[in-house]
């Protein structure tokens, strides 16, 4: 029977330390996955992920399940870890604030209608135009899309509102159909 | 609520197409040498902890104990000393009661006898024994069979201090 996380994390603050590697087996490769598309490496995102399980383990007593899931609460720790790693080395940080100017005109349209009748010729031109976004949207949409992970859990990961990513779901959709618009 | 109005319903295709990216891409698992090297730290950090835990236990048993050897003589103190000092006063009472016996109250009353000795019969002055009228005038409120007692001793009293005057006074003449 598959036990759930929280009577692993109970057996591991009641002394059973050994029960943490399930935790690490069931979370570790979303995580590893969710650091490498952030960090853009394999290698720098397995540190990270070491560190971050580390440090969920000191910190479990803190874990509060009402806020969020234990894979939630992993993501932020983790998040955050690859976050002053790319601080401390310079590295550019992910932001969308660059690409603001570029999505601002087509705020006011409803361009989700396009994505209703979608032939798989169009599909293929999409998911080439996936790859061609910033890496912060690219992550966004993986835990939205991918992971169907709740607008409030991202922004509990990202340290962001659930409305802002909601907003910017809604112009990473139109740079997409402009882009397959371009392709056409 | 207010985010689920923002994500139009329309992007399925989005999110099947992303799916789709997901099987596409090799599922990623976490190394078993990262797992191990989680766990090894783990247990490092436990040894370390632990004797720390054992250390800090240890010290709080050791306060408590000594909060409780404290607090027990603190009692035992608090419980004896007052039946220590309830024992002066018993006998500061216990010798305030035998004052009215006094023995240096005797040589009071023989110091004007010594005196008497030296002094001429004439000169003396006649002890004035004791009659029963002033003796009953003297305690009036003593119960009468009290008084009647008390008369008795004085009488007694009375004649064997004439008496004594008078050996005294034959002694003198010789």
């Amino acid at each position: 029977m598959k036990t759930d996380d929280a009577t692993i994390i109970a057996q591991i603050l009641a002394g059973e330390t050994k029960e943490f590697r399930h935790l690490m087996r069931r979370h570790g490769g979303t995580l590893l996955a969710f650091i490498e598309s952030v960090i853009g490496s394999r290698e720098e995102a397995e540190d990270i992920v070491q560190e971050t399980f580390i440090n969920a383990f000191r910190s479990l007593r803190q874990y509060d399940d009402s806020k969020a899931s234990f894979a939630t609460w992993l993501h932020r720790i983790a998040y955050h870890e690859a976050i002053r790693r790319m601080k401390r080395r310079r590295l550019p940080t992910l932001s969308w604030d660059e690409d603001e100017r570029l999505l601002k005109y087509d705020e006011e349209a409803d361009t989700d209608d396009w994505l209703a009748d979608i032939t798989e010729e169009q599909m293929q031109r999409l998911d080439k135009a996936i790859d061609l976004l910033p890496e912060y949207d690219q992550m966004l949409l993986r835990l939205y899309y991918e992971d169907d992970m709740p607008l409030k859990e991202i922004a509990y990961i990202l340290d962001s509102e659930a409305s802002i990513l909601a907003s910017r779901l809604r112009r990473i959709r139109n740079r997409l159909r402009k882009e397959l618009q371009k392709n056409r | 609520m207010k985010t689920s109005n923002y994500i139009k319903p329309k992007d399925d295709a989005l999110r099947q197409l992303m799916h789709r990216r997901k099987e596409r891409r090799p599922m990623i698992e976490l190394p078993k040498e990262i797992e191990d090297r989680v766990m090894e730290r783990i247990s490092t950090m436990e040894k370390v902890s632990a004797p720390r835990v054992k250390a800090v236990q240890l010290w709080i048993l050791r306060a408590m104990s000594a909060a409780a050897a404290i607090a027990c003589i603190f009692f035992l103190v608090e419980t004896m000393i007052p039946e220590e000092k309830e024992e002066p006063s018993n006998v500061v009472a216990k010798v305030e009661v035998p004052k009215p016996v006094e023995p240096e109250a005797e040589p009071e009353k023989e110091q004007p006898k010594i005196a008497e000795v030296n002094l001429r019969p004439t000169q003396r002055k006649k002890p004035t024994p004791k009659t029963k009228t002033n003796v009953v005038a003297s305690v009036e409120d003593v119960p009468l069979a009290e008084a009647e007692a008390d008369v008795c001793i004085d009488c007694e009293m009375a004649a064997m201090d004439c008496e004594l005057t008078a050996m005294i006074n034959e002694f003198e003449n010789q």
